[in-house]
């Protein structure tokens, strides 16, 4: 399963869709470094819902995204994370440093 | 007692020979010698010279006065003649004619002092003047005259009147028909002024003298009146005078003294005139020219070697202050340049070529200094990060156990530590690196950081050995090593475990058992690669006492410490004094003979022992049974340089679902796999630092790949049970990973910190730990065990 990001009509909002692993990595970089550099919203929000599964290292990207948002004033909000996924972040405890949103 | 020094500096001991005295010494000689044999030479020739020249003069002196003598003679003889052939005939004996005529005869009688006479040929006195009568014993000349017609001279004879020696000369007076009718007689006294007297006294020099002999060798004239008349020594004058030869030459003198002798033979008489001149006197003017020459030649010898001195000092004055400079030149800046003030010559060039050497010199110095400026301070930043290593745990030692390592000015891979490792156990490592300086301190590092991130797993000393071996052997060029000795203290049991590669024996002494050797019995590390050690492990009390060092401390003690300065009161003295005697012995000898290695040492005695085992904390070690079938096993081993684990396990999870696993489950261990197996890469083969990912995971990959090009082997091995009941369907998968790495301190990993964390790296187990349940390790940390239970 590919993994692919797919723009949103709504600033700031991206639609992740496949397996966010490791092999990502670039396309995660290039998506949200022209969000970044458009800024203009008050949060960068991530759909999930299309994400089979992450692995650490999407963990970890996730988190790099927070720190460089932060830098900019921005937050980064996950939304509708699959089932799988949303175990992975409860296991991470990531609720605590993002906000998570089942809708 | 301060060594003396010779000239410029050369020690005693030296062979050292100026060049300005072997000029002076050669020439010098040569003119000495020159001088003195040149003035014997000059003198000998000069006194021959002179000999030739006197000897000359007398020969001279003798003919002249030979020639002389035979004039007189001569003359006093035609005289006689010349009477005889005016004397009337008819003279008879006794007759006053006869006297008449023989007193107007007033030239021969003036000549003829001592009497002149008429004689017939029988020797008949004729005439005479009155008083007077012939010489006895001359008839028979008168006689033997007549015989022979010729006018003639009679032998000498001693004058009965004046005692000195006298001669007759007779002149024939003859017929109208020529026979002899008398003979005109004269006597002559030989030392007459007139006659020889005169001639006799001439003198060449004070001591020459003349002498005259008739021919049976009698003295007719001779300074000592005394001996006239008298035969003179045939051994002086015999041989001369009848060989009848005339010459000049060397002979015994009176009182055998060498006198020079010219001898002439008279031509009018058979009489030889003799001139003598004692050599005393004939090589007076010789000797003092010898005299005068040998005072010239004393005096020249000082002058001329004071010359060739001054001379050989003008010639080699460059050149020895050239010496002097360039001497000189080795003690001080050497910006200096070397100047002479007149190096007109050879010495020019040199100076030139020296100021040109020293040029160079001082820049290769510029660079050897900043060379040694860069090396020192790359010395002192491995120092520094030996020391951060190291010091940890040499502050953490416990009050029974000292370890520390002297140093000398630059590192010289002497490196100890310490570290607690779980309760009960202590760790300690001493090692000493080939080489000195930079590479072996550096070679030191990796051994140390494989020892620090162990011990704290309580990782067997044997894993410890093979990881720094590995490590050494892959990081260090061949030929470099690492002699080191691994110390494992449990107090948990009373066990002692030394692993000695190389270094000194370490002794244990224990209360009962007495010393105990642990001597080396494996290869240094970094030699043979999967070399499998040697432990030795033995059971202690509470106050044995451990004591190990490396070779720098024996090098300096002395091979084997033959004093015995480690071992004084192993057994008695109270730990703080034993130490405290070794560490004051070896300040003590190296600040004597000068530290040339570096120093480390270790002294442990053995605390008291713990009461109870104690478990290592929170996670477990090891695997629990299970009670299920293993109804299907699959065993993969890969290279991750030419198989990538994500082509990998699409396949093997198709595999497994073929097998009955549910897609659930499926998923559940793609991600567990997927963690595991990115760690056993990433972490367990290549290395990698999972904080890279702050930089972000561009670099990280782009490291990771240029890991992974250059990982020369290294493997991953995947094993993955299906478990089941007895017919039943799968109840659990088990899943083992295991890298060929070093393995990590799992140990320290703890799940809450790891949760908590804002880092972007460090969840991967995380996970795991979250989806499976029994995540264990093994003790090396490079294998990673959980199961995945059927949902």
């Amino acid at each position: 399963m590919t993994f692919a990001i797919r723009n949103d009509p709504q600033p700031g909002l991206l639609h992740l869709e496949g397996t966010f692993t490791f092999d990502g990595h670039a396309t995660f970089r290039d998506a949200t470094a022209l969000l970044l550099e458009a800024g203009g919203f008050p949060a960068i929000i991530l759909d999930l819902s299309g994400v089979a599964y992450m692995d650490s290292a999407a963990l970890g990207m996730l988190l790099l995204l927070r720190e460089k948002a932060a830098a900019k004033g921005l937050k980064v909000a996950l939304r509708r994370p699959s089932l799988p996924v949303a175990g992975i972040l409860k296991v991470v405890q990531f609720g605590k440093l993002f906000d998570i949103r089942e809708s | 007692m301060a060594a003396k020094e010779r000239p410029w500096g050369l020690p005693m001991g030296t062979r050292f020979a100026s060049i300005q005295l072997r000029i002076f010494l050669t020439f010098g000689a040569t003119l000495a010698l020159a001088l003195a044999v040149g003035g014997w030479a000059v003198a000998r020739y000069f006194n021959r010279m002179t000999g030739h020249l006197i000897q000359s003069q007398q020969a001279g002196l003798t003919r002249m006065v030979a020639s002389a003598m035979d004039g007189k003679i001569s003359t006093y003889l035609g005289s006689l003649e010349a009477e005889a052939r005016g004397c009337p005939r008819g003279l008879e004996a006794g007759g006053p004619a006869a006297l008449r005529w023989l007193e107007d005869r007033r030239v021969i009688r003036s000549m003829f002092e001592d009497g002149t006479y008429l004689v017939g040929p029988d020797g008949q006195l004729l005439a005479g003047r009155p008083g007077t009568r012939l010489p006895d014993g001359q008839t028979t000349f008168i006689k033997g005259l007549a015989g022979t017609g010729k006018p003639g001279i009679s032998e000498p004879y001693r004058s009965a009147t004046s005692g000195n020696p006298s001669v007759l000369m007779a002149a024939p007076v003859r017929d109208e028909e020529g026979r002899i009718q008398l003979f005109v007689i004269g006597v002559i006294d030989l030392l007459h002024d007139d006659f020889l007297g005169t001639l006799s006294s001439q003198q060449m020099a004070d001591a020459s003298r003349l002498t005259l002999l008739d021919a049976n060798g009698r003295i007719l004239l001779h300074e000592d009146r005394s001996r006239l008349l008298e035969r003179t020594d045939p051994r002086r004058w015999g041989l001369l005078l009848q060989a009848g030869t005339e010459g000049a030459g060397e002979g015994p003198g009176i009182g055998g003294n060498p006198t020079q002798i010219s001898v002439r033979r008279l031509q009018s008489v058979p009489w030889v005139l003799a001139a003598t001149l004692p050599q005393s006197e004939a090589g007076l003017i010789a000797h003092r020219f010898r005299r005068y020459l040998q005072w010239a030649v004393a005096a020249a010898v000082p002058l001329a070697l004071l010359l060739t001195w001054a001379l050989s000092h003008r010639l080699t004055e460059n050149l020895e202050d050239l010496t002097r400079q360039v001497e000189g030149a080795a003690s001080k800046d050497p910006g200096q340049r070397v100047h002479l003030r007149k190096a007109n010559d050879e010495t020019g060039l040199l100076v030139d070529a020296f100021n040109g050497l020293l040029a160079r010199l001082e820049d290769k110095r510029a660079t050897l200094i900043k060379a040694q400026a860069r090396s020192d301070e790359e010395l002192a930043v491995a120092r520094h990060v030996l020391q951060r290593l190291v010091e940890p745990g040499l502050t953490a030692l416990p009050p029974q156990f000292h370890m520390e390592t002297l140093q000398v000015a630059r590192i010289n891979g002497d490196a100890c530590t310490y570290q607690e490792g779980p309760a009960g156990l202590h760790f300690g490592l001493l090692c000493d690196a080939t080489g000195h300086g930079l590479t072996a301190g550096i070679s030191t590092l990796p051994a140390i950081q494989a020892f620090l991130s162990m011990v704290a797993r309580d990782v067997p000393l044997e894993t410890m050995y093979r990881e720094i071996n590995q490590r050494i052997h892959q990081l260090m060029p061949v030929g470099r090593f690492l002699c080191l000795l691994l110390i494992r203290l449990d107090l948990r049991n009373g066990t002692l475990s030394v692993l000695n590669a190389g270094l000194p024996d370490a002794i244990l002494c224990t209360p009962d058992e007495g010393r105990r050797r642990f001597m080396s019995r494996n290869l240094p590390a970094g030699i043979l690669a999967g070399e499998e050690p040697v432990i030795e492990t033995v059971a202690v009390a509470p106050g044995a006492r451990l004591l190990a060092c490396t070779d720098g401390v024996l090098d300096l003690l002395g091979t084997a410490d033959p004093d015995g300065w480690l071992l004084k009161g192993l057994e008695t003295v109270p730990l703080a004094t034993h130490r405290s005697t070794i560490q004051e012995t070896l300040t003590r000898i190296a600040g004597k003979h000068g530290q040339r290695d570096d120093l480390s040492w270790a002294l442990w005695e053995v605390p008291p022992l713990l009461c109870a085992r104690i478990e290592p904390p929170g996670r477990t070690l090891g695997f629990v049974p299970s009670e299920l079938d293993e109804g299907f096993r699959l065993d993969l081993t890969f290279q991750p340089r030419h198989h990538a684990a994500r082509d990998l396990l699409p396949d093997v999870i198709r595999l497994l679902s073929d097998r009955g696993l549910g897609a659930r489950e499926g998923q559940i261990l793609a991600l567990a796999l997927t963690e595991a197996l990115a760690n056993a890469v990433d972490h367990g083969l290549l290395g990698l630092d999972p904080d890279l990912k702050r930089q972000g995971f561009e670099a990280y990959e782009a490291l990771r790949r240029l890991h992974l090009a250059g990982l020369q082997k290294g493997s991953v091995r995947l094993s993955i049970g299906l478990r089941t009941r007895p017919s039943g369907p799968i109840q659990e998968v088990v899943i083992e990973v295991e890298d060929t790495g070093p393995g990590f301190d799992w140990r320290a990993w703890d799940p809450e910190v790891a949760g908590a964390s804002t880092a972007p790296s460090g969840r991967g187990l995380l996970l795991i730990r979250a989806l499976s349940k029994g995540m264990t390790f093994n003790e090396a940390g490079n294998q990673i065990r959980f199961t995945i239970p059927s949902v």
